[in-house]
């Protein structure tokens, strides 16, 4: 079986990882670690209660002194859950630059991180439906596994993004991180189904994957345009003016969705398959670090 | 609008080839993409529409074919008819044919179109202009173009009708000449539709306005006439001749009438005939002892015609022409002069310089064959073998058996000779100078030649009659005839003595009338009138009134008669298909016909507006540039 990332590239992400581990605060460490009020042993502050919260964290020995009631605080557990839901929608298989392999190799490195970080690892696929088939993976040793799964997948079906989110939503998960790796170019749109990660207590990341032509097209002239997926045909001029028009359009509904990203606390990764994919995946490792989302 | 070539539409032929260019530039490259929706916003929020935007992108070929559709417009010569407001050209067209002196209650049909005439001239506005059209034998144009509503009724108040057949067709051809596109004109033609077709004529323009007149309130008209009167010589007598009368009843009742013939002014036939309606008979006479230079013939019935009733034929005895034949023993010549009646001949086998100045003065033509003048040419000449000093020719030897090789056709000489072939032994061989004209040519000299000055008309045959078989041809007494003719043509019996009206009358003159330079004539009307001529053939045009005419020369006294001898116009009843249906227009008070076209009523001047068509054409190429010009920076 033909590896989908080369050797090089994962003794890079090994020594970053090893890296993170050392300082703590490496830039792996945003990827696979989230501080949130847990339920491990380790404890880490008080806090007011509040109406509903578990009575069996109150700390009453506070209260005697106090008489005031205070539930104490730990470390939640360092494991969590990483879901990566890849795109392999028609849409992702064609156009110069195959963006289905480069979707392919982010997710490849996002389980390798994880499964190297001993992290729940749990890898499937979306067009029409959603693969759930799957189950999750944990422990370095299981990459072998991951890699086979990603390598079968084809690009094939129609994309229909919320209906596939909807439903991993609604299948009870344990909430944790879900790298959403799609083009999202679906008519349709994608709102409702991140709005539904949300709702299940996901943490959603999207890396959105676009051949340059799909931003800048190139192409002139009386066209005859065939949408891949669903068939349907335009035909029209193309000239310099439309070219302009469109760009602005596209430039317009990149904007939109990263807007409803941030007003969501959605984690939003523009990788352009222009851009060798070493550059792309190491540079966002970097700004997942600078942004302090780090653990 | 009306399109006046519309040959020019053959340009229209392009927009097929047009859409099929565009056609072919639209096909589509095709293409997979996984951004349609965002093309389909991008389009939707083109100008606002998605219809207004496949309109645009259909507007270049909508343009380029507005564009073809306004050349072809142009070609075809448009013209706009406005109904007011631009002047307007008019042009009358009056028929004075003979049947237009029909008489009627009161006046004669003229009379009723003159009035017609000035009656549309004073209708006309300030603006408009107006030709005057005579229709008679010949179109003629009696007043240009002009808005002087005066000098037009002037024009028209001094115009008669003629005696002369009527051609209106000529006359029409000649008015639409005037009617041209840039300035359509109005045709009047003012007529009393007898003797032609009308409607024919009228209906596939709508330019021609007819006017009838008189009237349906008149009465049928009536006539009597002579069609055709000849007279001759009886074969085998002296004094007998035959008379030859047509006569026609063109009535609708039978007519019973007296028929005379004069013989100046000596009644010679006083007979009663009576036809049936519609029929004509010819009638033959024979008259003895009768010696007539004059004959009239008339019939006497009432009806409403006169010109035919009285006819005139003229019978010119043909003159004496004087003839001196000097020559030694000329057999041939001798003869053939001796056959022609009407030729006074003299023969003699020298002439002495004595009598030489006397001879020549007496006789019509001196013949000299083979004998050398005695004296200066002057006068007419026909010289066998001879050549004198004055003929500007210079001999240059003896040709030997020359060979034919043709006739100038372009000489009265050689007329009926073109195919005649002869041998000559031997003949003089000259060089011509430019006033000499050659008539027979061979293949070292011209044969025979003439000259013509003001004191000399020669004929020269370079070569002896003796001395070839010309004589024995039969084109020999032709080629004498010939000669004769053209030496003395004012002795030749006249051909016609009795013309039809409008026909012109020609005669010869001597050298000595020529040099005269003038004719007389006596009209009908006895009055005499004399005419300036400036060659040796007078011709008189102004034939249009039956009668008697004389013609008087310092040499000769002559005559002839014109008659109408028409048949369609003796006929003046007002055919059937010009008569019906009229009716009376509440402005003018004229009467038209029905059957022109409700767009003759409309008063309308045609403007060319090709010149418009163009420019919105060009526009149209201006802004098709503009947005050639824009595709491409958008490209």
């Amino acid at each position: 079986m033909e590896s989908i990332l080369d050797e090089s590239f994962l003794r890079k992400l090994e020594s970053i990882r090893a890296a993170a581990l050392k300082g703590g605060q490496g830039v792996a460490s945003g990827i696979h670690r989230s501080y949130k009020a847990g339920s491990s042993q380790e404890f880490m502050d008080y806090r007011r209660y509040h109406p509903g919260d578990d009575i069996r964290y109150v700390d009453w020995t506070v209260f005697g002194r106090t008489d005031r009631l205070f539930i104490k605080l730990f470390h939640a557990e360092k494991e969590q859950t990483l879901y990566i839901l890849l795109d392999v929608s028609r849409s992702m298989g064609s156009g110069p630059g195959s963006k289905a392999e480069y979707a392919k190799k982010t997710a490849a490195a996002l389980s390798y991180m994880g499964l190297a970080s001993q992290d729940q690892v749990w890898v499937t696929s979306f067009s029409e439906d959603l693969d759930i088939a799957r189950e999750s993976e944990k422990g370095k040793h299981l990459y072998l596994s991951v890699q086979e799964y990603i390598s079968s997948l084809g690009s094939e079906g129609m994309t229909d993004f919320n209906g596939a989110l909807e439903r991993f939503a609604a299948s009870g998960n344990t909430p944790g991180t879900v790298v959403v790796i799609s083009d999202l170019l679906d008519p349709g749109g994608y709102k409702d189904g991140f709005r539904a990660l949300l709702h299940s207590r996901h943490k959603p990341t999207l890396i959105q994957i676009l051949d340059p032509e799909e931003i800048r097209p190139r192409f002139k002239g009386h066209v005859s345009l065939e949408d891949v997926e669903s068939g349907k045909i335009r035909h029209f001029l193309v000239n310099k003016i439309r070219l302009k028009r469109y760009e602005h359009r596209m430039k317009e509904f990149l904007l939109d969705i990263g807007q409803f990203c941030r007003q969501r606390g959605i984690d939003y990764h523009l990788a352009d398959t222009g851009i060798a994919f070493e550059d792309f995946f190491l540079g966002y490792l970097q700004s997942e670090h600078l942004t302090g989302k780090s653990g | 609008m009306e399109l006046t070539n519309y040959n020019g539409l053959w340009a229209l032929g392009f927009i097929p080839v047009l859409i099929l260019i565009h056609s072919l530039r639209h096909r589509s490259v095709p293409r997979q993409t996984t951004t349609l929706f965002i093309w389909e916003q991008v389009l939707k929020q083109e100008s606002g529409s998605v219809s207004l935007g496949s309109w645009i992108k259909n507007l270049s070929m909508l343009i380029q074919i507005l564009i073809i559709i306004l050349f072809s417009l142009g070609l075809a010569k448009p013209v706009w008819f406005t109904k007011k407001g631009l002047p307007q050209d008019h042009i009358l067209v009056l028929d004075i044919s003979a049947s237009m002196k029909t008489t009627l209650e009161s006046g004669n049909r003229f009379d009723h179109a003159r009035t017609a005439a000035i009656g549309i001239i004073e209708s006309l506005p300030h603006s408009d202009r107006a030709m005057i059209l005579s229709a008679g034998t010949t179109p003629f144009i009696e007043q240009s173009f002009s808005s002087d509503r005066s000098a037009l009724k002037q024009v028209l108040r001094k115009l008669k009708a003629s005696d002369v057949p009527g051609d209106m067709e000529k006359a029409v051809h000649l008015a639409q000449s005037f009617s041209v596109a840039e300035r359509m004109a109005r045709i009047h033609v003012i007529t009393d539709g007898a003797g032609y077709d009308l409607p024919s004529l009228t209906r596939s323009d709508d330019r021609i306005h007819p006017v009838i007149v008189p009237g349906p309130e008149h009465q049928p008209s009536r006539n009597v006439g002579i069609t055709r009167f000849e007279f001759r010589k009886q074969k085998g007598s002296a004094s007998g001749f035959e008379a030859l009368v047509r006569v026609r009843n063109y009535m609708t009742d039978p007519a019973v009438f007296k028929l005379q013939i004069f013989s100046d002014r000596q009644s010679i036939l006083d007979q009663k005939i009576g036809l049936d309606a519609g029929e004509h008979r010819t009638l033959i006479y024979r008259f003895n002892n009768i010696s007539p230079s004059v004959l009239k013939a008339q019939v006497t019935v009432r009806d409403d015609f006169d010109v035919d009733n009285t006819v005139w034929a003229v019978f010119n005895y043909p003159p004496k022409l004087r003839v001196y034949l000097v020559s030694k023993g000329g057999f041939f010549i001798n003869q053939i002069l001796g056959v022609y009646p009407h030729l006074n001949l003299t023969v003699s086998e020298s002439l002495p310089a004595s009598s030489w100045d006397e001879v020549v003065s007496r006789n019509d033509i001196v013949i000299l064959d083979r004998v050398a003048p005695q004296g200066p040419l002057n006068g007419s000449f026909l010289l066998i073998d001879s050549l004198p000093k004055e003929i500007p020719v210079t001999q240059a030897g003896i040709v030997d058996t020359p060979k034919i090789l043709g006739w100038n056709s372009l000489s009265p000489i050689a007329n009926s000779l073109r195919h005649t072939q002869f041998k000559i032994n031997t003949a003089k061989k000259v060089r011509l100078d430019k006033q000499v004209t050659p008539v027979l040519a061979s293949d070292h000299s011209p044969l025979i030649y003439t000259f013509h000055d003001d004191r000399v008309k020669a004929v020269i045959m370079g070569f002896d009659l003796e001395n070839s078989d010309l004589p024995l041809r039969v084109a020999f007494p032709v080629l004498i005839k010939n000669m004769i003719q053209w030496l003395a043509p004012e002795k030749q019996p006249f051909a016609f003595t009795s013309l039809a009206a409008g026909q012109p009358f020609a005669m010869e003159l001597s050298p000595h009338e020529t040099r005269d330079d003038s004719v007389q004539v006596r009209l009908p009307s006895n009055r005499w009138e004399r005419f300036r001529v400036s060659g040796s053939r007078f011709e008189f045009n102004p034939t249009h009134t039956v009668g008697l005419y004389k013609v008087k020369t310092s040499g000769q006294r002559t005559q002839f008669s014109v008659n109408l001898f028409n048949e369609n116009e003796s006929d003046i009843t007002i055919r059937r298909g010009n008569q019906v249906n009229h009716h009376q227009d509440s402005g003018t008070g004229l009467i038209h016909p029905v059957y022109r076209k409700e767009g003759m009523d409309r008063k309308k001047s045609a403007k060319p507006i090709w010149p418009l068509v163009l420019a919105m054409a060009l526009i149209l190429i201006g802004f098709e540039f503009m947005l050639w010009l824009q595709r491409i920076k958008g490209r």
